[in-house]
């Protein structure tokens, strides 16, 4: 089977990682403070809990951002192969990229572009 | 190089149903945005009517070139169009009964709608797909809209648990599926089922193949991953329940069937033993689950599970003999569970207290008959019919399951499965009892309280607490309901004509649905 190389990829998989964090654990530096355990936040002193509530609105923003992301990942390798595709190529994208407008209209009249 | 394609004017005959359940979807979708206060079943209705007749105008057509120019990706065979329109029917009636449950929700806006015709969409795909990356594209399009339409009640906590569930063992489910895609490609190079019943049987494609059985038994409710099945069904709208129960399955099992027909069932590959356990292991876990339920969604979720066991029985025959009799009685079975079904969940829709609460039986339906007799009877003739007694489709349709599996030489199996008929009469007679027999009683106040617990998330329309102890909400049969008591006197027809119905065949009183369903599965080889 042309597969069996890949089994060897699970071995070496458990391995690295192992490796990596023994190898660290060997050699690190230990010094064991109080500040070590803070959440890192750019160096800055952390202020209030970790948890907080965040506005749904950001969800919301990044959820539409992906999705339009997505649009133009799809556009990618598309474009490469664009002349090659000719007019079926260009009617289907075409077709996708109404689709998805249509998304955004609806979106858009639902007021989820509305910051307030 | 250039990428030829072979495009047929067939390919548009092909795809026109489920383009049209798609257009509809988002003609809704759109129209709802500009325009409010529109009864959006009509549109839905309309598309899912025009849907059927374009489906039923093919059966008469092979569409040969069409599935030459999708490369196979589509089948246009009998059995796609037989399972398409039972899932049409299903859908239908559920969105006839989401209008009168709408009376009480959120399920009259237009996005219900869309949902529901999308998930079609996906179902239609489903089972027409002859390609394991098409019939993926089916499941997750059926999917995404169903996990949704469980939380449409989105203010009832049940309901959220309901979806989240679903979602998280679904998706869970869906990667298993597409894992053994993967493995089933390598081991097969192709994802056409037809290439893979050709390919040569290797342990890989053998696990692949696993994984796909279980991606479907998921998808069907089969035990052992059933466990999502009672929490969901109690927890979604109940004509989302409905459609879940129906509609889904009649999709997972077509598709599950075709790919065990063209692809999966071989001597080389030893399916034959599994399916047989899975079988026996569903059918008792469904109908054992289902004896000590006091919630009527529960009792009717574990009751699914155990038809489901039931199905897989035919399964089991046709991988024991060869013969694909089995398949057509799963199909037969199908329908008829999907009329059986229906009905019930729209009457207790129809008889739950604010659509929700109220479904223990034994508390709030004791001597519901004498206040609903019609909406009792009903119920009577749809336990019945789920129990299996004549003359009702449910006993035609296991009539011949347990045939085509005695004929294949599954005694053993269709001993326990009688017996676990059996049982279940007994769960299925303890709600006649409870409408028939017992007194009946003013709802006191614990099943208010806890009533007025299981809305505390309810929004605008909800009563405060006191206001539920001093006035009992009103069952949603006490307003009207026109359109869920169609769906009522439809599946009652139904339910009466596939067990009486002009017969044809060789066993007296077979309605000649069977004949169709054979067509069917001919159709597939």
């Amino acid at each position: 089977m042309g597969f069996a190389p890949l089994i060897w990829l699970l071995p070496l998989a458990i391995a690295v990682p192992i490796l990596l964090l023994g190898v660290q654990r060997l050699l690190a530096p230990k010094a064991q403070e109080a500040d070590k355990g803070d959440p890192y936040e750019c160096g800055a002193p952390p202020i209030g809990s970790a948890h907080q509530r965040l506005p749904i609105k950001f969800y919301l923003v990044a959820v539409l951002f992906l999705l339009f992301d997505i649009e133009v990942v799809f556009l990618f390798p598309w474009s490469v192969v664009f002349g090659r595709l000719g007019w079926i190529g260009l009617t289907q994208m075409l077709v996708f990229l109404g689709l998805l407008e249509l998304a955004l209209v609806y979106v858009w009249r639902k007021g989820a572009l509305e910051w307030d | 190089m250039s990428y030829q394609f072979a495009w047929h004017p067939q390919v548009w005959t092909l795809l026109a149903p489920m383009m049209v359940t798609c257009g509809a979807a988002l003609f809704i979708l759109m129209a709802e945005l500009f325009v409010k206060n529109v009864a959006w079943k009509w549109p839905a209705l309309f598309g899912l009517a025009a849907a059927t007749a374009l489906v039923l105008a093919r059966w008469n057509t092979p569409l040969a070139q069409a599935e030459e120019a999708l490369w196979g990706a589509l089948r246009a065979d009998r059995f796609t169009l037989f399972l398409q329109v039972a899932i049409l029917l299903a859908a239908a009636l559920s969105i006839l009964s989401a209008h009168s449950y709408g009376a009480l929700s959120s399920t009259r806006r237009g996005e219900f709608y869309v949902l529901v015709l999308l998930a079609t969409t996906g179902m239609m795909v489903l089972v027409s797909a002859g390609d394991l990356i098409t019939m993926f594209l089916g499941l997750e399009l059926l999917s995404f809209p169903t996990y949704v339409l469980c939380g449409f009640l989105r203010r009832q906590i049940k309901s959220n648990e309901s979806a989240l569930k679903y979602f998280v063992l679904g998706s869970f489910a869906s990667s298993i599926f597409l894992y053994g895609v993967a493995l089933v490609w390598g081991a097969a190079g192709s994802t056409r089922l037809v290439d893979i019943g050709a390919a040569a049987p290797t342990p890989l494609l053998l696990l692949g193949t696993l994984l796909l059985v279980i991606g479907f038994l998921f998808k069907v409710g089969a035990a052992p991953f059933h466990m999502w099945v009672p929490d969901v069904y109690e927890g979604a709208p109940t004509p989302v329940t409905m459609f879940m129960a129906t509609a889904v399955k009649l999709a997972a099992f077509g598709a599950f069937t075709r790919a065990l027909i063209v692809a999966f069932l071989r001597d080389s590959l030893p399916l034959e033993g599994i399916l047989w356990w899975l079988a026996c292991v569903t059918m008792i876990v469904g109908n054992l689950s289902a004896l000590t339920q006091v919630n009527i969604k529960r009792l009717l979720a574990f009751s699914s599970v155990a038809h489901a066991g039931y199905m897989l029985l035919g399964l089991t025959a046709v991988a024991a003999s060869g013969s694909t009799d089995g398949a057509a009685a799963v199909l037969y079975y199908l329908l008829a569970y999907t009329f059986m079904n229906i009905g019930a969940f729209t009457v207790v829709m129809l008889l739950g207290r604010r659509a929700e609460g109220g479904l223990l039986f034994e508390r709030d339906w004791s001597g519901i008959a004498r206040k609903h007799p019609i909406l009792g009877l009903a119920m009577a003739l749809f336990m019945i019919a789920l129990g299996g007694l004549p003359p009702t489709a449910g006993f035609f349709g296991k009539y011949s399951l347990f045939r085509t599996a005695i004929d294949a030489g599954l005694v053993s199996l269709v001993v326990i499965a009688v017996l676990n008929t059996l049982v279940s009469v007994y769960y299925y007679l303890r709600v006649i009892v409870a409408m028939y027999m017992r007194p009946e009683r003013e709802p006191s106040v614990p099943v208010l309280e806890s009533a007025g617990r299981a809305h505390a998330f309810d929004g605008p329309g909800a009563m405060a607490a006191e206001e539920i102890a001093s006035a009992p909400p009103p069952r949603l049969s006490e307003r009207g309901a026109w359109a869920a008591r169609v769906v009522v006197l439809i599946c009652v027809i139904a339910t009466l004509w596939l067990g009486m119905g002009p017969s044809r065949g060789a066993v007296p009183g077979m309605s000649r649905i069977m004949q169709w369903a054979e067509d069917a599965v001919a159709s597939l080889r």
